[in-house]
């Protein structure tokens, strides 16, 4: 049981309170779902707290931990999608994820998710209704499709409206900025 | 290439869109800026609805801990409390064998059976695995008792509330679920039960295997198949049988509820035993309107809301009064 007088103990549980959201999000990044992000996450604390007596409280463990949290969720998505190791290394899957994850996994900041909730609002009728069915209730595009009554291809055009007209509302208040300079930073790097 | 892009997004591009989208990300660092930003928004958009409850999360945690490393002594101190009874998160996923019914009436002699061991879920769903290896998931509110005895001689069990059993096989001894006067027997199968006592109308849904109703006053027994729902009336003791999607019935189980063309009214009272909360809306207003949509830890604001978006409806919270009005 994990005691308040031990130091370790106190440190687990303030890395935990830390980090454990952050890291589910960028889990969901691997895999969009967020019961399996956060029984992945569970699992790197679960791991580091086997091991706390080996840990180094002078090191940080931001990158343990997010080494850790990749390493798990590709090892998920090797188990389950692909059977061996070896044939997601060689994808192209594989090339998106890395992609993905050169992005800074701090981005998610309160500011970016309220300005985006306010320009859904401002969408056209259905363009929002199927933006909101898509991201917040986290329906797939066929999914969509069924349930409105419209082609796929629709709710894909719909969808990549949206995202233009967020996208460009968003580089006029200044938004993006920021990704654009990591961008710049990791090319040139 | 926006159209690739949101099929990448959806995970349903073929291998020579990838193929293609990565080539155009690779062409210019214009083209992956774009493709960075519309990932970036498509991955804030969903979170934005995601609240993560950390706390409870790291009760999990603990309990997860504590239960490895207290493992031995935990088994001792159930088996003292009792014998056979082992509540446990960590079950295993049973065989479940799939098996042909076989008919089996209880002598009225062995109606009195003496439930003195009882299992009670409050807002929390819980999973129990009983003696024989038969899995019980109970909903909410839902009580399920057992003799002292329990698989001695027979495997019988009473169930007040929603029920989902996973009944280990057992030729020489029948699992009988008893529903008050009612009762089910199995031999190996899995089913959901609804028989709530406040509930006029009872349910219950085979996924797999087959069972037989023997309802009080009925003289046939009902057998179900696969994918048949029977709906009873205790009061009247009359039976509906009705082909379903059994497999949208045992959702709560996995923590998901899925509502396949389901009538509004329905809907709104699965959400409200979902949320625990009361709903007001005009009667029979909504039984012509179906809906489909899939709840999984949206809160009630959010499912009110693409229910809106869904349906001709409007909405509104006022404290814990949710009141559902046609648009």
């Amino acid at each position: 049981m994990i005691s308040a007088d031990n130091r370790k103990d106190e440190y687990f549980k303030d890395l935990f309170f830390e980090y454990y959201e952050s890291l589910c999000f960028y889990t969901y990044k691997y895999i969009p779902d967020f019961d399996i992000c956060e029984d992945i996450v569970q699992d790197v604390f679960f791991n580091l707290w086997e091991n706390k007596d080996k840990l180094d409280l002078s090191y940080s463990m931001k990158s343990l931990l997010y080494k850790s949290t990749q390493n798990k969720a590709l090892n998920y998505i090797k188990s389950h999608e692909y059977g061996h190791k070896e044939r997601l290394d060689n994808s192209v899957d594989m090339y998106f994820y890395s992609l993905a994850t050169q992005q800074d996994e701090e981005l998610h900041t309160e500011n970016l998710i309220k300005e985006i909730d306010e320009v859904v609002t401002q969408l056209p009728k259905q363009c929002n209704k199927i933006f909101l069915l898509s991201r917040e209730a986290g329906l797939k595009n066929k999914e969509i499709a069924e349930q409105l009554n419209i082609s796929v291809k629709a709710v894909e055009k719909q969808l990549t409206k949206a995202l233009s007209i967020i996208r460009t509302h968003l580089y006029e208040k200044g938004y993006f900025l920021l990704l654009f300079l990591i961008a710049l930073y990791i090319l040139n790097d | 290439m926006e159209d690739i892009i949101i099929r990448v997004l959806d995970g349903t591009a073929t291998e020579q869109e990838k193929f293609d989208l990565k080539n155009w990300i690779e062409e210019s660092e214009e083209n992956k800026k774009y493709y960075l930003d519309i990932y970036q928004l498509w991955i804030s958009s969903r979170l934005s609805s995601q609240k993560i409850d950390v706390e409870k999360a790291f009760l999990t945690l603990t309990n997860r801990i504590e239960n490895k490393y207290n493992e031995t002594s935990i088994k001792n101190r159930s088996r003292l409390r009792n014998k056979w009874l082992i509540i446990s998160g960590a079950i295993a996923a049973s065989i479940l064998l799939i098996f042909s019914f076989r008919f089996f009436l209880l002598p009225d002699s062995d109606k009195e059976v003496n439930y003195s061991q009882i299992v009670a879920a409050n807002e929390n769903k819980q999973k129990v695995e009983l003696e024989d290896g038969t899995i019980v998931w109970l909903n909410s509110y839902t009580t399920l008792l057992y003799p002292a005895d329990f698989n001695k001689k027979t495997r019988q069990v009473k169930i007040d509330g929603e029920a989902y059993f996973e009944v280990a096989h057992n030729n020489e001894k029948s699992f009988v679920v008893d529903l008050g006067e009612d009762k089910i027997t199995v031999l190996g199968t899995a089913f959901n039960v609804n028989n709530r006592s406040d509930n006029p109308e009872n349910e219950v849904v085979l996924l797999k295997g087959s069972i037989s109703l023997h309802l009080q006053g009925v003289k046939d027994d009902i057998v179900l198949q696969p994918n048949e729902k029977a709906f009873y009336s205790k009061a009247k003791k009359t039976i509906n049988l009705e082909s379903v999607d059994a497999n949208l019935y045992n959702v709560w189980t996995k923590n998901k509820l899925v509502f396949d063309k389901e009538k509004l009214s329905h809907v709104i009272e699965m959400l409200e035993k979902w949320y625990d909360i009361e709903i007001n809306c005009p009667e029979g207003e909504f039984d012509q309107i179906k809906v489909s949509f899939t709840v999984v830890d949206e809160t009630i604001e959010q499912t009110l809301k693409v229910m809106s978006l869904v349906a001709p409806i409007n909405y509104s919270i006022k404290g814990d009064i949710i009141n559902i009005t046609p648009k």
